[in-house]
């Protein structure tokens, strides 16, 4: 378990795939000897719910309690991974799918891989754009008051329940299909860093999709219940 | 160890850690539950088809639920973990003894469940039907129109498409649709 005391160095050390989750707070290596807690005072983090987030990165066993997790940091904190899947995630994949694609000109298989993750890189962008222009919004609605809860709140929790699992799905499909079907000529080296983006992709979702199911929904669904005077 | 739900019900999570570990990787089997709080150790009367594996303690708290739990028919495995070797219960199929090495635990786990080391090997291939179902399903049809197209009930189409995923490892229908032109089992 992270905790406010360790050195930023050791929890780096020890997860390096934190460090995208890092980077979404304004920090990132190299954090000389500071520990975590001193860092959140540099950078004005709001201790409770970093920790929170991080812990959840770090384990999949870890669930923080709904009073340690501001909901509004959250919704920054994922509309900024949105960002980094957007901007940094998607084409990266995608340069590496043109890359094995020149190195194979005329492969059907690759052809046909390539347009299955268009086809998915435009769902994944429909979802976002969901969470992004309707989701969020009307959770920062509700947290500011800004708008009445009808007496049967149905209305809200049905329109906030989605699902992710396919978005997930697919891309594992993706991963499974290049691991069985990658063309023998292409560059090793690529296909390897396809390959490896394309887990760790699939690792971020996952995490993702935690945060927003055992989370942010389950907390806004107990919002809407107990109405806020 | 079938399709058992398997529980552990032990405070220490050494033995909770190890103990899933352990099971894991000896006859890959998943842990279902921990029950940490004995207390709620009664929540559990009503399962069925599970293997408990129990902290020895428990033998003389709750003995009347045990005895429940191993109802005839109730096909619930009790296994203790226990501290003291010596430790010799009547009513347990089994007792893990902290002490044990891998090896002993093999072999204990082994008596309980004789069929426990024969791994079945699953064909990977798909069959004839399977190839069939998949292509169908590939083109966008939906359970109920391969069903038909086949002759065949809907159940049995549900149920081929759920082994073919498995033998594939591929979950979503654009994923098998994907499989399908690659393969040119559809063009």
């Amino acid at each position: 378990m992270i905790t406010e005391s360790m050195k930023m160095s050791d929890i780096i050390g020890q997860n390096i795939l934190l460090i995208p989750v890092l980077n979404r707070f304004g920090i990132k290596p190299g954090v000389g000897e500071k520990t975590l807690k001193t860092l959140c005072s540099q950078n004005g983090i709001e201790l409770k719910t970093f920790l929170a987030i991080l812990n959840t990165y770090n384990s999949q066993e870890y669930f923080p309690k709904p009073e340690e997790v501001e909901i509004n940091l959250l919704v920054n904190f994922l509309k900024q991974t949105h960002t980094y899947y957007l901007k940094y995630t998607l084409p990266r994949i995608e340069n590496l799918l043109a890359e094995l694609s020149t190195e194979c000109p005329g492969n059907k298989p690759l052809a046909m891989i390539e347009s299955y993750y268009f086809e998915y890189k435009k769902q994944l962008t429909i979802h976002i754009d969901y969470e992004e222009t309707e989701l969020f919004p009307l959770i920062v609605k509700i947290l500011n008051k800004q708008i009445n809860i009808p007496e049967k709140s149905n209305y809200y929790s049905d329109k906030i329940q989605h699902e992710h699992l396919n978005v997930e799905d697919k891309l594992s499909d993706l991963k499974t299909i290049l691991i069985k079907f990658l063309p023998l000529e292409v560059n090793e080296n690529s296909a390897n860093e396809l390959l490896f983006e394309l887990s760790r992709f699939e690792q971020e979702l996952l995490d993702h999709a935690r945060f927003e199911d055992k989370i942010l929904i389950p907390k806004l669904i107990k919002l809407l219940k107990h109405k806020p005077e | 160890m079938g399709k058992q739900k398997v529980v552990i019900i032990h405070c220490s999570a050494i033995i909770q850690k190890g103990l899933a570990d352990l099971l894991l990787h000896i006859c890959n089997v998943s842990v279902s539950d921990f029950i940490v709080d004995y207390s709620l150790v009664n929540q559990i009367s009503s399962l069925k088809n599970a293997i408990l594996f129990l902290d020895a303690e428990l033998m003389y708290a709750s003995e009347n639920m045990l005895a429940k739990l191993k109802q005839k028919g109730n096909s619930v495995y009790l296994i203790t973990v226990s501290l003291d070797a010596s430790f010799q219960p009547i009513s347990y199929d089994g007792v893990l003894c902290i002490n044990d090495n891998l090896s002993a635990i093999q072999k204990k786990l082994n008596t309980i469940f004789p069929a426990l080391p024969i791994k079945k090997v699953e064909p990977t291939e798909l069959s004839t039907r399977e190839k069939e179902v998949l292509k169908l399903v590939a083109m966008g049809n939906s359970n109920k129109e391969t069903a038909d197209y086949l002759s065949i009930s809907l159940h049995t189409v549900i149920s081929h498409r759920k082994n073919i995923c498995r033998k594939l490892e591929i979950k979503t229908i654009s994923g098998l649709t994907l499989y399908a032109l690659i393969n040119n089992l559809i063009s």
